[in-house]
């Protein structure tokens, strides 16, 4: 196999191991940190302690410029994701909170390091290096772990967890991780093949599709605004779009060849649409990608679409089923996973 | 557009519409049609459901579509709006060729 094809199957199928510098995590304290969170985020802050929540930061003109989970700690509020830097973050939070005073902003990523755990067996993994606290943590949730931040969380469909470590220990800990993850074939996963992990899961890529201009209207991302929230950055632009209506949608499809970003995409000879990302699934054995396509072709489960001579079908993300959603950490093991019959 | 093409649009979004309105009244869900994307997730994010909403939809389902889900499917059925559809559609197009 090769380097990419370790890591893919990792993913999918036991451990993987990624650095992911691109992560920004930001800590909001003071008195009114839940405040600015509630200011900036479109999503209602209501956050038990530990819990964490998707949403995203928008312009505005209502476009995101970051991919986020807000979160509650005690008295802290943390903001992690993708997107702008964390420098430009603060920046703008800072500008948004107005007439909130009592907070400051953290940029973790000066004195922690992230590591990305994810795959069927990641929750085993991480319980053998880490305590079996692990295993308690809730999908969205956050924990303090000693010196360590946890955040449990992914867009592979898998198990993941986000471990900010102190930056002095990030090396030890990378070593023990290695060391003990052999035992669950663990690999590490390098950015393209993750990003493709992210598309067969229709997860929301800030770097692709978000480099389109699009809402969350056309994003396929509304659940990550309030519906009763009516002042956030990009309120007034997404009111607007929804008073309007929107033409076209995302939409995951699948090609039996490779098809170029950017490519027509054609019904009965008229062009509906354009490739936005696509790429090879090895789970499926053909390519998946995401298509902006304008209404009424905007359903899956049609197969009416062209890509030149390529015929392009639409179908219901995520595009694969997930090794993740058979794995219990009550009932099952890496190593006994020829016998768990999954 | 082909007639053909035009009723299996139309079939795929009535169908659709239904499932929004059920997941909307079945589950009290506070949000608009119009919010809901059919690709939203339903359980852990997206609509963050539980596993008594869960019941209430495969019941639900049931009850409208005449439609079953077996135990080992229902985990993938489950995952978004579209996926419930896609079940619905999938055991119409059953029926319809059993002559039931």
């Amino acid at each position: 196999m090769t380097e990419a094809e370790i890591s893919y199957h990792a993913i999918r199928n036991s451990v993987a191991f990624a650095e992911e510098p691109e992560l920004r995590c930001l800590q909001l304290t003071g008195s009114q940190a839940i405040d600015v969170l509630d200011a900036v985020c479109p999503c209602d802050i209501f956050l038990q302690d530990g819990q964490m929540k998707h949403t995203l930061l928008l312009d505005d003109t209502g476009v995101p410029f970051a991919d986020v989970y807000v979160c509650r700690e005690d008295e802290n509020a943390y903001l992690i994701g993708y997107g702008s830097s964390a420098d430009e973050i603060t920046d703008w939070i800072t500008n948004r909170a107005t007439g909130i005073t009592d907070f400051s902003v953290v940029n973790l990523g000066e004195s922690y390091d992230n590591l990305t755990i994810e795959g069927p067996y990641a929750w085993e993994l991480c319980a053998e290096v880490f305590g079996a606290d692990m295993l308690g943590l809730p999908y969205l949730g956050m924990q303090v772990l000693n010196e360590m931040l946890v955040f449990r969380a992914g867009r592979t469909g898998e198990y993941g967890y986000h471990l900010l470590v102190p930056t002095d220990q990030k090396d030890s800990w990378i070593e023990n991780l290695l060391a003990t993850g052999a035992a669950f074939e663990i690999a590490r996963a390098d950015a393209s093949v993750r990003a493709q992990c992210v598309l067969e899961n229709f997860f929301f890529d800030i770097n692709r599709e978000g480099a389109y201009n699009l809402t969350p209207l056309e994003l396929q991302l509304q659940w990550r605004l309030s519906s009763q929230k009516t002042a956030y950055p990009g309120a007034e632009a997404i009111h607007a779009r929804r008073q309007s209506g929107w033409t076209h949608r995302l939409t995951c499809f699948t090609t039996p060849d490779p098809v170029n970003a950017d490519a027509e995409i054609t019904c009965e000879g008229v062009v509906v649409g354009h490739v936005l990302v696509a790429g090879y699934s090895p789970a499926r054995g053909d390519y998946v990608g995401k298509a902006l396509l304008r209404q009424p072709y905007w359903h899956a489960g049609l197969d009416a679409f062209q890509v030149g001579d390529i015929p392009l079908k639409t179908i219901s993300a995520p595009a694969i089923n997930n090794l993740s959603l058979k794995v219990s950490p009550y009932r099952h093991s890496f190593h006994t996973r020829a016998e768990d019959l999954i | 557009m082909q007639p053909e093409l035009k009723e299996k649009i139309e079939h795929r979004e009535n169908t659709l519409n239904r499932v929004i309105e059920l997941l909307i009244s079945g589950l009290q869900l506070d949000r608009s049609y119009e919010e809901l994307d059919p690709d939203t997730p339903l359980f852990g994010t997206g609509l963050g459901l539980d596993s008594v909403d869960a019941v209430e939809i495969v019941v639900a389902l049931e009850s409208e579509f005449g439609v079953s889900l077996e135990e080992g499917d229902s985990m993938f059925a489950l995952r978004t709006i579209n996926s419930l559809v896609d079940v619905v559609l999938s055991q119409s197009e059953d029926n319809l060729d059993d002559g039931s």
